[in-house]
């Protein structure tokens, strides 16, 4: 009955969505406010049918149902609750539900908060949005249904696949699909300015928030999925170049460029084509990163769900926005023409070089990424590019936007003089200094130095910035407190917010670039009692533990961590069967410290348990990659935080006391 | 099973088509925008004086006209006096903006056609067709009447 209440939810939220698309363009069309405001009640109600059904696969996966073929396949006996309630996103058709309902709750809350001056723009945003919303759910109750029924229950179900069963994997695929649905706010909104004509930035506030959200939450979750392969696969990394990886890689860079744009759209009015092209096209790539995540069509993923006809529906669906945005674009080209840029030496020129760096890096990952198809359509063989072409593309890309990075806040809108130029010779002095130490004392080669003198530029140059905004800032508390009390909230948070994230990013990009500081790897078979070298520290083998539990057999070894004479640590990497999937799952254990991480993961064990094979790593700075990574959080929270209202309120109540 | 679908359809399709049946139908009133007005000086939009003052601080802002770069005590006295003249400025602007009913003199408030007191039609909405001008507008959008002087809504 569940099963049936949650298809029932599927298809009336499947005809609401369709409805109110259509109720919004006529109500708009024809200055009809019944239509409207009845699209809008259309939209809430999607949202609700769409929990209604998410409710329904939720207390199904809870009650362990197995006549559910989508319960049977991903959930068992043997699962804690937390996992079985994960295992909603863990699915082909779940995680698509997920999508859908997320995608619900943006329209709702897009329908909630209206800008008083946009009502056409908003009217057509929400009717490409209840579309979208009507193409997912179509997909779920035609090739994607998660409520198929069994033709008898099952005792016990498949269980989740033991990888997906880590903390990381709870939080990972939420957040990318919030950032995928988040960023359909900026695609309506760009699709109801193209289509209505209206381009006078009314709504752009709003849409900008959006954008940053959902830039936020992409990157956590990508994040987040890099940490789960580095603990979790065992092979000492945290990024493999993977498809799956790339697709969400893909959008997150282009939603960066949008970001930029949109900031220099509010501040200038300029770049106003590209905004909206860079919106669509964040949309389009997280539709393509969806299907590739359920294609074959490229293959070779360690993440791929099964395939199904659900990827190929969605290529369809990316390239209907393109050919339908890429007209609207065509048409509305003229209009949206804006000023040409006074100075090169600007922010707005600035933008415009680190947009194209942020664009170029895109195609060529996902040029890479798709290079097998390509290969496969041209000439009827697969040829996959592997890291080298990935690092060797990558890597002048990322440290021409990273010298961008750098430079860019100490640049003006609209022109820089000299003077503020000069400022940029502190970070310079500060890059050449990393770079002559670094050669100095011989600590990497000559590439990873380049590297680290760039980074340090870009570090360097948003932390001076900071500095100095911070001292102004007590300037002018000084000069005109009034005008501090009314927006410092406001005003301050986002450029603090902007350079944090920037700091963070140097941070990442120094963490990346530290893997050339001397890391190492070496796989050795141990006795119990014997040791091994691995940089600076001495790993002993000192016992093995195994337990049969219900769900799997565990061995864990425990290794004893010596830096000279001290022992520092003691690692328990274990190395696990599990009888779902009648294989051995590894599960690393990892030191970390500010300098490097030393990573353990035991490989195979023999059968007597008397040796073990680990595989040894020492990664220099990748504590870094997690604390620079995680800076986007703060970073974004101080930009969104409604501080608006506090700095209306001071405002007023100032203009009021000076009246 | 049927009759709870069959309920579930009725209420979700008389929640979204409600407002189709009232003939009364009027926009849902939009919520207030917690945004602050933006500042437009030479060219760049801040989202504050504030903003403004403290990119002039950080020698990134113009002060309207290209100048040749002022002392830091110069620089501090113009930020005072600008900050003060804008946010007059603004002020005035804004009650400037505040129109009135013509025959009882209450301010209308945003969104509002009729008088809230005593009924008499905005200024700035037609006369014959009820359709709201936009400034500058000579005649009606919507059924060609004349407007008569150059009212704002």
């Amino acid at each position: 009955m569940t099963a049936e209440a949650g298809r029932a939810a599927l298809l009336l939220a499947l005809a609401l969505a369709v409805y109110a698309a259509t109720a919004a363009v006529l109500g708009v069309r024809l200055r009809r406010p019944g239509l409207l405001q009845s699209a809008r009640r259309a939209s809430r109600a999607t949202f609700a049918l769409v929990s209604l059904a998410v409710a329904a696969l939720l207390g199904l996966l809870l009650r362990r149902d197995y006549q559910v073929l989508y319960v049977y396949e991903h959930v068992s006996s043997s699962l804690s609750n937390l996992y079985a309630a994960s295992a909603l996103w863990a699915g082909a058709e779940g995680s698509l539900l997920a999508w859908l309902w997320l995608l619900s709750l943006c329209a709702l809350l897009v329908s909630r908060g209206r800008s008083t001056r946009a009502k056409e723009v908003e009217a057509y945003a929400l009717a490409a949005l209840s579309l979208t919303q009507g193409f997912f759910a179509l997909v779920l109750c035609t090739v994607s249904m998660p409520f198929v029924l069994l033709p008898a229950r099952a005792a016990d179900g498949s269980g989740l696949h033991p990888l997906l069963q880590h903390p990381a994997m709870i939080c990972h695929p939420p957040a990318l699909l919030a950032g995928y649905a988040a960023y359909a706010v900026p695609f309506s909104y760009a699709v109801g300015a193209l289509v209505s004509g209206r381009f006078d930035g009314q709504w752009l506030k709003s849409v900008r928030r959006w954008s940053l959200a959902a830039w936020a939450a992409l990157g956590l979750g990508i994040l987040m999925g890099a940490r789960w392969a580095y603990v979790e696969l065992g092979w000492g990394g945290f990024w493999a170049w993977d498809p799956v990886e790339n697709a969400a890689l893909v959008p997150w860079l282009v939603g960066t460029a949008l970001l930029h744009a949109m900031a220099a759209w509010e501040r200038r009015g300029v770049f106003r084509l590209s905004a909206l092209a860079l919106a669509v096209g964040t949309f389009v790539l997280c539709i393509v990163a969806t299907s590739m995540a359920r294609g074959d069509l490229v293959g070779g993923s360690l993440h791929t769900f099964a395939p199904s006809r659900a990827g190929l529906l969605f290529y369809g669906y990316a390239a209907t926005l393109v050919v339908a945005c890429g007209w609207l674009l065509l048409w509305q080209r003229r209009r949206l023409r804006s000023e040409v840029l006074q100075e090169a030496v600007s922010r707005e020129g600035a933008i415009l070089v680190g947009n194209l760096l942020l664009v170029g890096l895109a195609l060529a990952i996902l040029v890479g990424t798709l290079f097998p198809v390509l290969t496969q359509a041209l000439w009827r063989v697969r040829i996959a590019l592997g890291d080298a072409f990935f690092g060797r593309v990558t890597w002048p890309l990322a440290l021409a936007g990273l010298l961008l990075m750098g430079v860019a806040p100490v640049l003006g809108w609209r022109r820089t003089d000299a003077e503020s130029l000069r400022l940029a010779l502190v970070p310079l002095g500060a890059a050449v200094a990393t770079w002559l130490i670094l050669l100095a004392l011989r600590a990497c080669d000559a590439r990873t130095a380049l590297a680290f003198a760039v980074i340090t530029f870009a570090g360097a140059g948003n932390l001076q910035e900071l500095l100095r905004a911070v001292c102004a800032w007590q300037r002018l508390r000084t000069l005109a407190p009034w005008a501090v009390e009314a927006g410092h909230l406001h005003t301050n948070r986002r450029r603090y917010g902007m350079l944090l994230v920037h700091v963070g990013a140097a941070i990442v990009a120094a963490s990346i670039a530290g893997q050339g500081l001397g890391g190492t790897e070496r796989e050795t078979t141990l006795q119990r009692g014997q040791s091994a070298s691995i940089g600076r520290y001495e790993v002993r083998f000192e016992a093995l533990s195994s337990e049969m539990l219900p769900a799997k057999e565990r061995h864990a070894a425990t290794l004893g961590v010596y830096s000279g004479d001290r022992r520092v640590a003691t690692l328990r990497p274990e190395y696990n069967y599990y009888h779902s999937v009648r294989g051995y799952v590894a599960e690393v254990a990892v030191r970390s410290t500010v300098r490097e991480d030393l990573y353990v993961a035991v490989t195979s064990i023999a059968e007597d348990t008397s040796t073990a094979t680990f595989r040894l790593r020492v990664n220099p700075l990748m504590v870094w990659l997690w604390i620079g990574g995680a800076m986007i959080v703060p970073g974004t929270v101080l930009i969104l935080w409604p501080g608006g209202l506090a700095a209306a309120w001071a405002a007023a109540g100032h203009l009021g006391r000076r009246a | 099973m049927s009759a709870i679908a069959v309920l579930l359809v009725v209420v979700v399709v008389g929640y979204v088509a409600s407002p189709l049946i009232r003939r009364d139908a009027k926009e849902e009133p939009p919520p207030k925008s917690i945004e602050p007005e933006g500042l437009e000086v030479d060219g760049v939009v801040y989202e504050s004086e504030a903003e403004w003052a403290l990119e002039r601080l950080l020698g990134r802002a113009g002060a309207g006209v290209p100048a040749a770069r002022a002392s830091r005590s110069e620089l501090e006295a113009e930020i005072e006096a600008w900050v003060a003249a804008v946010s007059d400025e603004r002020r005035r602007a804004r009650v400037s903006r505040r129109v009135t009913c013509q025959v009882c003199g209450k301010p209308f408030r945003p969104g509002d056609n009729y008088c809230a007191r005593c009924g008499h039609p905005h200024p700035g909405i037609c006369a014959h067709c009820g359709a709201r001008y936009r400034p500058g507008d000579r005649f009606c959008t919507q059924c060609g009447a004349a407007i008569a002087g150059g009212q704002r809504p």
